[in-house]
């Protein structure tokens, strides 16, 4: 059975990724880890504040400590109980060093890794993709299911393709590890330039591919700039639809000079995105 | 799995490479894609000729030299019994014809298949070579799916071997190697590694067993003592009728293991399929 992980940020449980996993864990009849990231170094309080409010912060700290770990074991609570009342096979892991360091080595171990697209580990708000999410899926070693913060049923997936290596594995892995979505109708989703021919990329072996792994897929070719016609697209196609995408750039300087795609569906949409890329 | 491409000498087939590539067919209900590969540059005789209508003379391949045409009548044979050989093993089966250079058409269909088989002999050089052949370390080096390295004799599959070095790399091919064979799930299962000890020792053997346990029935944990390469060779030359998961080490290693093998193949007569995947 494949092995699902599941990271939870204790002090702020997300229900949405928790529905998400139930869900998925289900259909696939997978095994569920719950991995507690209870980094040492997160609080639900702000150090500095704390300090700078008052010259004995000692006790007032030890009494927000103590909040943090009641926090923390409800947040487990609430994992455990949704997954006993689903009868799923799960296991709790509580990872205390460094969020990030921890979440990446239970990736080399795990077949997916899902995550509420909001995390940030930290005491602090951040704009959508946050520093924690960009280091994650730049060096993951599995496939990542990036959940919007508020749960829909998956009812169709669209997968993304532009011919190049990335988009192929992404869709492969997609293959191997979530088959229980691929009775849901799939759609293949091209964009080329508005001087291009209307065919798929390498459309012979493309189809006689998508062909074996997949019972029934449809395909789209869009005209114009990538990011602007698959964000329409999206939009309209609804918040039950589970994207498939390969690549994730890496390095501040290819953000500054093109959003990529994952930031944009993740900013822009409220739907479940699946990311795998090769090194 | 789904699409299994066997690479295959078009005027030489290996048939060890077909009749392994027809187990793994069987065994997964996949549909093979016997790739023909001739390098027309390096096996033909080449005259020249003079193009109707055109000022000038051409080197073109001489279709006209007998060499030429018994050449060409014994590929046609080849497939025709490649052919046979599916149907009569019940075993889907299409036939592509690649005239360019070999090693870049057979990337090129990796990207849309799942895996590639290949003999560690397939040459397109009149000399002999030594194995593995260039063909072959490219193909290693950038396919897009992972590689089977075909075994001289088969005799059906006993046990699976994983070679573990606590790299997060050799969980890598030990994942994709178990999502394209689900069907191995209840075979033993042998996780080798190599140290000073001779003992088992890896801070994360909890967290890769609750991964292996999800995946597999029959587990063994063994450690050789010894220097990398020769304790592990020394080991895998003795097994029969395994299928070795080569996770941990890469390509030198791989060139030395046949060098090695060579050696004691001529004494023992021993070969093993051996998975390679990497990113």
């Amino acid at each position: 059975m494949k092995k699902f992980i599941v990271a939870f940020d204790g002090l702020r449980f997300s229900e949405s990724v928790r529905d998400y996993a139930i869900e998925l864990a289900n259909q696939s009849n997978a095994h569920l880890v719950g991995v507690f990231l209870d980094d040492f170094m997160h609080h639900s309080y702000k150090i500095y504040n704390l300090i700078t409010e008052n010259k004995n912060y000692h006790a007032k700290q030890k009494k927000l400590e103590e909040k943090d770990v009641a926090t923390r074991r409800e947040a487990v609570e609430k994992f455990e109980i949704a997954c006993q009342d689903a009868g799923l096979q799960y296991t709790v892991h509580h990872d205390r060093n460094a969020a990030i360091q921890e979440l990446l080595h239970e990736s080399i171990y795990a077949d997916l890794l899902m995550i509420d697209n909001t995390e940030t580990l930290t005491a602090y708000t951040e704009k959508i993709p946050s520093e924690f999410i960009n280091d994650l899926l730049s060096q993951t070693k599995c496939p990542v299911l990036m959940v919007p913060h508020h749960f829909e049923p998956i009812d169709k997936v669209v997968l993304l393709y532009n011919g190049e290596a990335s988009s192929v594995y992404a869709i492969k892995m997609f293959s191997y590890i979530l088959a229980s979505l691929k009775q849901k109708p799939t759609e293949v989703v091209s964009v080329k330039g508005t001087n291009d021919s209307l065919h798929l990329p390498d459309n012979a072996l493309m189809k006689e591919f998508m062909k074996r792994h997949f019972s029934e897929v449809s395909y789209t070719i869009l005209k114009g700039s990538a990011e602007t016609k698959i964000h329409t697209y999206l939009k309209r196609a609804g918040n039950h639809t589970l994207v498939v995408l390969g690549a994730y750039s890496r390095g501040m300087i290819s953000n500054w000079l093109r959003p990529s795609m994952a930031d944009m569906i993740m900013k822009e949409l409220q739907v479940p995105l699946f990311i795998a890329h090769i090194k | 799995m789904e699409k299994i491409l066997l690479a295959i000498e078009a005027a030489n087939p290996d048939k060890n490479a077909i009749e392994f590539a027809c187990y793994l067919a069987r065994l997964t209900k996949s549909k093979i894609t016997g790739i023909f590969l001739e390098n027309i540059v390096a096996q033909h005789e080449f005259a020249l000729k003079e193009i109707p209508g055109a000022p000038y003379r051409e080197w073109h391949a001489d279709e006209r030299s007998s060499e030429y045409r018994t050449r060409a009548e014994a590929i046609e044979k080849n497939i025709t019994l490649f052919k046979q050989k599916c149907t009569g093993e019940k075993i889907t089966c299409r036939v592509h014809r690649d005239r360019g250079v070999p090693a870049d058409e057979l990337i090129e269909e990796s990207r849309f298949a799942d895996l590639v088989v290949v003999d560690a002999e397939t040459s397109f050089n009149k000399r002999y070579e030594g194995s593995p052949t260039e063909f072959v370390k490219d193909i290693l080096q950038k396919a897009e799916c992972p590689v089977v390295i075909a075994p001289e004799s088969f005799d059906g599959i006993n046990e699976v071997v994983f070679t573990y070095n606590d790299s997060a790399s050799s969980v890598f091919a030990i994942k994709q190697f178990t999502y394209l064979l689900p069907q191995l799930h209840e075979i033993k299962v042998s996780i080798i590694q190599v140290n000073e000890s001779g003992k088992w020792e890896d801070r994360d053997k909890y967290i890769f067993s609750e991964w292996l346990k999800d995946h597999y029935g029959n587990l063994h944990f063994e450690a050789l003592k010894g220097d990398t390469n020769t304790a592990l060779f020394d080991y895998l030359l003795t097994r029969k009728n395994i299928f070795l998961v080569m996770g941990a080490y890469g390509r030198n290693t791989l060139s030395q293991f046949f060098k090695h093998s060579r050696a004691e193949l001529l004494i023992k007569g021993t070969s093993q399929p051996i998975f390679i995947a990497h990113h």
